[in-house]
């Protein structure tokens, strides 16, 4: 029996390219192969990325994908387009909260200078990795994400965020002093 | 600082914060998200499909149609003439045969009679398509009787 299943040659798997080019026939099957392979890698970037609004990016990245496929060249890495289709929409929802944010922020003050004060204890997130990831500015977060947690290149980062290797590198360099900074300031030992 | 020197030193530096980055775990994508967007998405995926096919089923015109109606056209051509030269007939003569009548009643006359003349005519030639369609479906109809008889 295991002779005979080591005979039988099994099925050819499909890249991402070659899954894509399906969806641009129309096939949701490939859509929903592709839609499982990286449900993890991209719900995990969305996490680390927005937090509570990964849901929503999780799902317009997705749509995004679908309306943009006859945009897709499949002669570029499927992951790198996605990613970058992700991290885009979380530029957009983060312009639009900081935007949003300025607007609001002197009625906030002035709510938070005339607020009673409460009878539950405030709820201070530990000194986790997590709190210090977010902690850091914008474009170092994006590019730490992406080189660590999603194990892509320098080459593949400077891509999905559309800039020059160089700057990839210092960003990453910036980044990594600034968690080390943090810990040092936490008194947490490497 | 050279790019190689500062390479090794993110290398390093990832090296020594690996074991905290990796603290920062993440769950997986719940599976009713993935169902909604799969949802979602597969909606997207097939829209531009169903306009299409809504497209093509829309109701086309029976093939012969247009021989049908330049028949029609052809055939009813000499009575349009006809028609015509009696109507810029009667028009031009109408005026005499009307004198007997008061001014504005016989202008009134003229008018309800040019425009029951355009209307008529008007009607006749725009049901032409409606008579070419009727007929080619016929037309299509027998013969696939007479195929089926045969």
């Amino acid at each position: 029996m295991m002779a005979l299943a080591t005979l039988i040659p099994s099925p050819p798997v499909d890249s991402d390219e070659d899954l894509m080019v399906q969806v641009q026939t129309g096939s949701d099957e490939a859509l929903a192969l592709l839609m499982d392979r990286w449900r993890a890698p991209l719900y995990g970037f969305l996490v680390r990325r927005v937090g509570d609004a990964s849901d929503d990016v999780f799902q317009e990245s997705w749509i995004r994908v679908v309306r943009a496929r006859d945009r897709f060249d499949p002669e570029r890495r499927f992951s790198t387009w996605l990613f970058q289709i992700a991290n885009n929409l979380c530029r957009d929802r983060w312009r639009r909260l900081s935007a949003r944010g300025r607007a609001v922020e002197a009625f906030t003050r002035e709510s938070i200078a005339t607020r009673p004060p409460s009878a539950e204890p405030e709820i201070r997130e530990p000194d986790t990795m997590r709190a210090r990831v977010l902690t850091l500015p914008e474009k170092q977060r994006e590019v730490l994400l992406l080189r660590y947690y999603q194990d892509l290149s320098e080459a593949e980062i400077a891509d999905v965020l559309g800039i020059p290797k160089g700057t990839v590198k210092s960003r990453m360099h910036t980044a990594v002093k600034s968690l080390r900074q943090l810990m040092e300031d936490e008194g947490v030992s490497e | 600082m050279t790019f190689d020197r500062r390479d090794e030193e993110i290398r390093r530096a990832l090296e020594a914060l690996g074991p905290d980055l990796d603290t920062f775990r993440v769950p997986d994508a719940p599976d009713h998200l993935v169902e909604r967007t799969m949802r979602r998405a597969r909606g997207q995926l097939l829209a531009p499909q169903r306009r299409h096919a809504a497209e093509t089923e829309r109701p086309t015109l029976p093939k012969g149609f247009k021989t049908e109606l330049v028949r029609l056209l052809a055939l009813t051509a000499p009575i349009a003439a006809a028609t015509i030269v009696c109507l810029s007939f009667v028009w031009e003569h109408l005026p005499e045969w009307l004198a007997w009548l008061p001014a504005g009643l016989a202008a009134a006359a003229a008018g309800a009679w040019l425009v029951g003349a355009v209307t008529l005519l008007s009607l006749t030639y725009g049901s032409l398509p409606f008579f070419a369609h009727q007929r080619v479906l016929r037309a299509s109809a027998q013969d696939a009787a007479n195929e089926a008889r045969s």
